[in-house]
């Protein structure tokens, strides 16, 4: 089978050590988002605790129902990337296909679900350094929040727009039978970083959309 | 088997635990906890990213370096975050003249 000749290369033992060794590589890469992310997290953090007035009216905002629908969204993209992820390990190829797609789908309607909140964003005047009014007394740091907010996000839809790139790729690989029950290393590690991403999203719906509410 | 993989059952039972934890972050801030509602909705984001790493992710199966790796970023994410806020909760606690 083409994908059994393709997959083991000569470096490592078995195609066990190979797995292993991808994994490990991808891990790796996300011990430096983890830092990457951190310092803008950390940074959140102590601009939060100076100016917790203008952060929470920042947090006003945000229109908690869309950050809900879009947590629920990515999570559920998680669930089709697992299931695609499991197929494959049956060797159903066109199962695999058919969630990636579904996968890829979801992902494009949390981005589309984002642009229509920076839409609302844009027309109430809160983009920060572009178009931001604010009759608050604590309008700058309300501006900063709104920065945090922008980066992050934006951030945000960059991985998960890479994330939807190599889903794709990951699915005409799948199409075109380059994986099997046996191998399908990229897939997997692919499913890694997804779910990565997803993490990510847990925390800034935790410090972006919640504390809104309350004085 | 070379990749670890869960049954269908557990995927679907994390996602049920996802969007239930979910549907309780949402709802705690409707409850005014005070500066309380931020750290209840991380803690719940915590479990949330715990889910994913070790049933999505399969951080579960992952061998003795993956866990290795996985703890290392998350004790100098913890060191980042210990001292940074060390710093700035503390300055002005010790009186410095001219300062």
């Amino acid at each position: 089978m083409a994908s059994e000749s393709l997959a083991l290369r000569e470096q490592f033992g078995s195609p066990g050590h190979q797995r292993d060794t991808s994994a490990v590589g991808m891990w790796l890469f996300l011990a430096t988002e983890v830092l990457f992310f951190g310092g803008l997290f950390v940074g959140f953090g102590v601009y939060r605790m100076y100016y917790t007035q203008g952060f929470v009216e920042g947090a006003r905002e945000m229109t908690l129902v869309i950050g809900s629908i879009n947590t629920a969204v990515l999570f559920t993209s998680c669930l089709t990337m697992s299931l695609a992820i499991r197929s494959m390990s049956q060797g159903n190829q066109f199962r695999t296909y058919v969630l990636l797609l579904i996968t890829i789908g979801i992902g494009l309607a949390f981005i589309a679900l984002k642009f229509v909140e920076y839409y609302f964003h844009y027309k109430a005047h809160k983009v920060p350094g572009i178009w931001f009014e604010s009759s608050s007394l604590y309008a700058g740091a309300e501006e900063l929040f709104l920065v945090y907010y922008f980066v992050l996000t934006g951030l945000h839809v960059i991985h998960l727009s890479i994330g939807i790139g190599i889903t794709a790729v990951m699915a005409v690989r799948t199409a075109i039978g380059r994986f099997s029950a046996s191998w399908h290393t990229p897939l997997e590690v692919t499913g890694i970083y997804w779910h990565f991403v997803d993490i990510i999203w847990c925390f800034l719906y935790a410090i972006f959309y919640i504390p809104g509410f309350h004085k | 088997m070379i990749s670890p993989v869960f049954y269908t059952r557990n995927y679907v039972l994390a996602y049920v635990g996802l969007l239930g934890l979910l549907l309780l972050s949402a709802l705690l801030a409707f409850i005014n906890m005070g500066w309380v509602n931020m750290f209840v909705a991380l803690a719940i984001a915590a479990m949330q990213g715990a889910i994913l790493a070790l049933v999505m992710m399969h951080g579960l199966f992952e061998k003795v370096l993956v866990r290795l790796i996985i703890g290392g970023a998350l004790l100098w994410f913890a060191i980042l975050f210990t001292l940074t806020f060390a710093d700035y909760i503390t300055r002005g606690w010790v009186p410095i003249a001219g300062k």
